[in-house]
């Protein structure tokens, strides 16, 4: 992994660096004293239950929401108190994949892909069809390129989606389920890809999932919410957690098991 | 900072070096340059020295690629030196076709076809429009039969936005067209000294076709864009399906309550505008002394109960066209936010079209 250390000696400062984090909507606290660092050339998975904030905690990662105190630094720049010029300068370094795809409904797939280097580079036109066909290729995309979005299903939505997060050359990359809903294989293939971009390009990548298989492939780091304490319950490398953790929640989270049932003493029998 | 030194004629070969950082916002002029170098020098072999290429991103390797794929005669070849392996693993081998040329453009279609195609598509959606009515008539038929079709509470909260909610605009916009009725004919009767007839016109105007064309085109613009856009939504989110696969009928669902509120809220915001538009009228002819106990007086004898009936009447058709357009447009709006849009423009096109040619029918109908 010498490129990523590499990249991690140039930039001292980590990627990203979520600091004691309040966030959540009106006055319901989603999450609370959350902290936690990204290094560059990490890939940082960000874990919990259904609705203990995965995805709003990524929104207020890249400054789509106000946190309600607490800060985030995107390379040594908090994004939190950034004046709307900067915060937009900042939040160009990351290439975001949202849940749905995302991707603009009056655009072709490529041109959806296409539409970051359109606005942003003067690379010219038959060159930036190449990028995109590639970029498209490397999420097993090219047969669609033509297609609308109206046309493709959920995955492929996903995968373009992660295309076009990547157009821009944004080296810090925060992909949010990119996994679910896809095929075994097409999963197993997209984490490669993630493996083969921060092996070699170094990237960094923030991953909001639970495909537990996903986690444990690429994972270097996990970081787990908890609905109920609302707080980070447990950050560590997945297979630690799973085989080390003394917290029940991570465990039975790791281990796939089921809640218990009520107790059967408490039936009349 | 990349940079591309372009120092060859040592010998027969080109060369350049692509050093630095190669990254979206610095690739383009070194790309452009690379590209016309390479074009400028068909028959000679390239050298291209990549060994002081710190990190390249995805356009860089794009750029890569471009250079290694380039099918160029014998002698004359490409040749990438001293790429660290990490970025070659990225640079793909294979150049399948699909990866040149320009982005497939949509084929043209000459002006006979598209005649053609819009005629086939006209048709279409008159025979879909038709079956809808046929589906909606059907529905109502059974509403009226049979208890427990019409989801009420639906209706009501439908009714409420549709209608009172309605009301200021309505008020607005009638108040104003019977200011602006009187005061142009009053202008013109002032000449033939027959003022007094101005209460007829603005009677007869207000009651008979102002008031229920201005709120059935309000009613358009607010109310059937917001069904058309609703339903499209639903459609787009899959509900519409949900719906259809608990057995129940999207009509009696979703139609039918918006297409009754719509029938019973149209002549009822009509009564707002009617009676603001008078008052409008009668504050105008004011001014052409006329008081408002003598517009009153005159009113009674120029307009009948047959003109406000007539006028409701057409509010209550213009209602159910519009809720049926805007309901049928959000049931066929295709997929994602742009068809929804569509949906929502074309139903507030369509009802206006349909209470014009609507209201023509009323007056040759009626005037008999």
């Amino acid at each position: 992994m010498a490129p990523a250390e590499a990249a991690t000696a140039v930039h001292a400062e980590p990627a990203i660096s979520v600091r004691n984090l309040r966030m959540g909507y009106g006055t319901k606290v989603l999450l609370d004293k959350a902290s936690f660092d990204v290094q560059r050339g990490e890939i940082v998975v960000i874990l919990g239950g259904s609705g203990c904030g995965k995805s709003s905690l990524m929104k207020n990662i890249i400054g789509l929401y106000p946190p309600m105190a607490g800060d985030v630094l995107i390379a040594g720049d908090s994004i939190v108190s950034a004046r709307p010029a900067d915060k937009a300068r900042i939040q160009r370094k990351l290439g975001i994949m949202y849940q749905s795809g995302a991707l603009f409904g009056s655009l072709t797939v490529l041109e959806n892909v296409r539409f970051p280097l359109d606005e942003f580079t003067d690379i010219g036109p038959s060159q930036k069809d190449l990028v995109a066909r590639l970029l498209l290729r490397t999420v097993e995309m090219g047969y669609a390129e033509s297609l609308m979005p109206g046309e493709l299903s959920g995955g492929m939505l996903k995968r373009a989606g992660i295309a076009r997060a990547m157009a821009l050359g944004c080296d810090i990359l925060l992909l949010d389920e990119p996994s679910a809903g896809l095929d075994p294989i097409t999963a197993a293939n997209l984490d490669r890809t993630i493996l083969r971009l921060r092996e070699n390009l170094g990237f960094t990548f923030v991953v909001v999932t639970h495909e537990l298989s996903s986690i444990f492939t690429i994972a270097d780091r996990a970081v787990m919410l908890d609905p109920v304490s609302r707080r980070i319950i447990a950050q560590g490398k997945p297979s630690e957690l799973r085989d080390q953790s003394k917290d029940p929640r991570v465990r039975q989270f790791f281990n796939r098991e089921p809640d218990a049932l009520p107790d059967a003493g408490t039936k009349r029998t | 900072m990349a940079a591309m030194s372009d120092d060859s004629i040592k010998t027969e070969d080109l060369s350049f070096a692509l050093e630095g950082r190669l990254t979206a916002s610095n690739i383009g002029p070194i790309w452009a340059e690379a590209a016309q170098t390479l074009e400028r020098n068909p028959d000679r072999r390239v050298v291209v020295d990549a060994s002081r290429l710190d990190y390249v991103d995805n356009t860089g390797i794009a750029l890569l690629f471009d250079l290694k794929r380039r099918r160029r005669p014998k002698g004359a070849e490409i040749e990438i030196q001293g790429l660290a392996p990490n970025l070659a693993t990225l640079v793909p081998d294979d150049d399948p076709e699909d990866l040149s040329g320009a982005a497939p453009q949509a084929p043209s279609v000459g002006l006979f076809e598209q005649i053609g195609r819009a005629t086939e598509q006209q048709i279409t959606y008159t025979q879909r429009m038709l079956a809808f009515l046929g589906d909606c008539g059907a529905a109502f038929l059974l509403a009226t039969r049979r208890r427990g079709v019409v989801r009420w509470s639906e209706t009501l909260s439908v009714a409420t936005e549709a209608g009172a909610n309605a009301v200021p605009i309505v008020l607005l916009i009638g108040f104003l067209m019977g200011v602006i009725i009187a005061f142009e004919i009053g202008l013109v009767a002032r000449q033939f000294g027959a003022v007094i007839f101005v209460v007829d016109g603005v009677g007869v105007a207000m009651l008979r076709e102002l008031g229920p064309l201005m709120t059935a085109i309000v009613f358009a613009g607010r109310t059937g864009a917001a069904f058309a856009a609703q339903i499209g939504t639903q459609k787009v989110n899959e509900e519409i399906n949900a719906i259809l696969t608990f057995g129940l009928d999207p009509i009696h669902f979703l139609v039918l309550p918006r297409l009754l509120a719509a029938v019973l809220v149209v002549p009822l915001l009509t009564v707002f505008a009617d009676v603001v538009g008078l008052f409008g009228g009668a504050l105008v002819l004011v001014s052409f002394d006329i008081g408002f106990v003598q517009f009153y007086n005159h009113l009674l004898g120029a307009v009948g109960m047959n003109d406000l009936l007539v006028g409701l009447l057409k509010a209550a058709v213009f209602g159910f066209a519009i809720a049926a357009i805007g309901c049928e447009r959000g049931l066929s709006t295709g997929a994602g936010a742009t068809s929804v849009g569509l949906s929502a423009t074309s139903a507030v096109v369509t009802s206006i079209v349909w209470v014009v040619v609507l209201d023509g029918l009323f007056t040759v109908l009626l005037s008999g």
